[in-house]
């Protein structure tokens, strides 16, 4: 999947071609270099096993195993946070039919999804691609080493990861969850509120409003119950209890809060599954 | 409970939830690839991926490019991953189906490469050949499923809800037409109220591929 090299003059007078683009026609000249983009339009061959409106499945040429698949979405996007929400979705599901078809097929004990979504997680190619990997024991493929951390370094993580999360799920706006019982009270009240801070402009999401005039909050307060908090069960963790105790790993985790209320938006995901019956 | 990802659910304290409702879970772990990973798992115990019902993985994989979205902005990382280890010759290491997203910088170590093998065309041949036959049986046999679900739906669907197989299927017809995943969400919701029956109508397009599309 090399890319042809480019002379430093050559590479000169494409960035003053590219500054004088319009980004819709960068777009349109990144999708007319795009290999990908080729091989879905069936302009450069390949080893098809599966296409729909949205994507295709190919064998990769130059596979981590035999039967290593590429699934391709049939729209240009060069990295994981342009592909809508049901693209990615669909493309996972295909890939769970594949991976069992994968099982079968090769009779190997597993396989492994994949999406490499930017050049230091090894990305290679200018277009999102899952991989769909057969898996055997030994086999040298997508190693990795796990790690302790430690507890502070957990809560760090948390407290960083949240906010933003919440915000790209539709979770409240600006104010972040925070330690206690209280923030829910307040995410509800953001909710209702209805004002929403748009933060990423090309991350496709549902229009709050027209989910608000469709279902009442008390329809919210319904959906979820609470994550019960059962009598502490201290003593054996899981396999995760290894001798590494450098770390210091204390219970003192009281900043989880209780289930946050559903926001109006994943009530889409109930919808989803009305198709599905 | 020995599984790790159940214990984090029922224990709370000990691995922080970011999130949790009553189908799917978002945590984080203590032995991770690199500081920052999360997991994301079904609330319910599946162990592996074939068993989970395609509605969660398609939820699951939704909000993992949310949590990878979010890595970025939060931690500054320059790439992320998303990995399912699926199978212990994958290496998956908690017997409980999850999603992992792990960011990554440059020089972190972290691995997850391979080696690109060379293979001979016979070899692809045959495992070309193979994959296809059996997604074309896959896919035969679910049009089949299909197929008899909307025969007996349509026995017992007579008369009064005919109508509202009518709107189910002119708002599908509606919302594919636009194109954009924004707008069809209104739409998405009404024809998920009503229309379940109407999506039987293309048979040229297999019905998942259109109510995917819809998803938000």
């Amino acid at each position: 999947m090399a890319e042809k090299e480019m002379t430093d003059e050559q590479r000169e007078a494409l960035a003053a071609k590219l500054r004088s683009m319009t980004p819709e026609q960068i777009a349109q000249l990144q999708k007319e270099q795009c290999i990908f983009c080729k091989i879905v339009a069936g302009q450069i061959p390949s080893k098809k096993i599966y296409e729909d409106q949205i994507m295709i499945a190919i064998l990769d040429i130059n596979p981590a195993a035999r039967g290593h698949l590429l699934l391709i979405p049939k729209n240009h996007y060069m990295i994981m946070p342009h592909v809508p929400d049901g693209e990615m979705a669909h493309l996972f599901v295909v890939a769970q039919k594949l991976s069992e078809s994968l099982l079968r097929t090769l009779k190997v004990g597993g396989t492994s999804l994949f999406i490499a979504n930017g050049q230091v997680a090894g990305q290679r190619a200018q277009h999102v691609i899952l991989h769909v990997i057969p898996r055997r024991e030994g086999d040298k493929v997508l190693d990795f080493t796990d790690k302790l951390i430690s507890a502070d370094m957990v809560h760090k993580v948390e407290m960083a990861v949240k906010p933003t999360f919440y915000k790209h799920l539709g979770l409240g706006g600006d104010d972040a969850p925070k330690e206690s019982d209280t923030a829910n009270a307040k995410m509800d009240s953001d909710e209702s509120d209805g004002s929403h801070v748009p933060l990423e402009p090309d991350a496709p999401r549902p229009e709050p409003a027209a989910y608000k005039e469709k279902s009442a909050p008390s329809d919210d307060v319904e959906i979820v119950k609470p994550a019960r908090k059962t009598a502490a069960k201290k003593g054996a963790k899981g396999s995760s209890g290894s001798a590494n105790s450098k770390e210091d790993v204390t219970d003192v985790r009281a900043n989880t809060p209780t289930a946050p209320k559903r926001k109006d938006d994943d009530v889409s995901l109930d919808d989803i599954a009305n198709l599905f019956k | 409970m020995k599984c790790e990802y159940c214990e984090i659910i029922e224990r709370e304290g000990k691995a922080p939830i970011l999130y949790i409702d009553e189908e799917m879970v978002v945590a984080i772990k203590d032995k991770v690839m690199a500081p920052g990973q999360i997991t994301i798992f079904p609330r319910k115990h599946y162990t592996i991926l074939e068993l989970v019902p395609e509605l969660l993985v398609a939820k699951c994989a939704v909000v993992a490019n949310k949590v990878s979205m979010a890595l970025f902005e939060s931690l500054g990382c320059q790439g992320t991953n998303i990995l399912i280890s699926n199978g212990l010759a994958a290496g998956q290491s908690v017997p409980h189906f999850g999603f992992d997203i792990i960011p990554r910088i440059e020089e972190d170590k972290v691995g997850l490469l391979w080696e690109g093998k060379q293979l001979n065309d016979d070899e692809f041949e045959i495992t070309l050949r193979a994959l296809i036959e059996d997604v074309k049986k896959t896919q035969a046999e679910k049009a089949k499923k299909v197929e008899k679900q909307a025969v007996a739906d349509a026995a017992a669907a007579e008369g009064a809800s005919a109508e509202v197989v009518g709107k189910g299927v002119k708002v599908i017809d509606e919302a594919s037409s636009k194109g954009s995943d924004e707008k069809v969400n209104g739409e998405a919701k009404a024809s998920g109220e009503t229309g379940t029956k109407g999506k039987v109508k293309s048979q040229s397009v297999p019905p998942l591929v259109r109510n995917i599309r819809r998803i938000p």
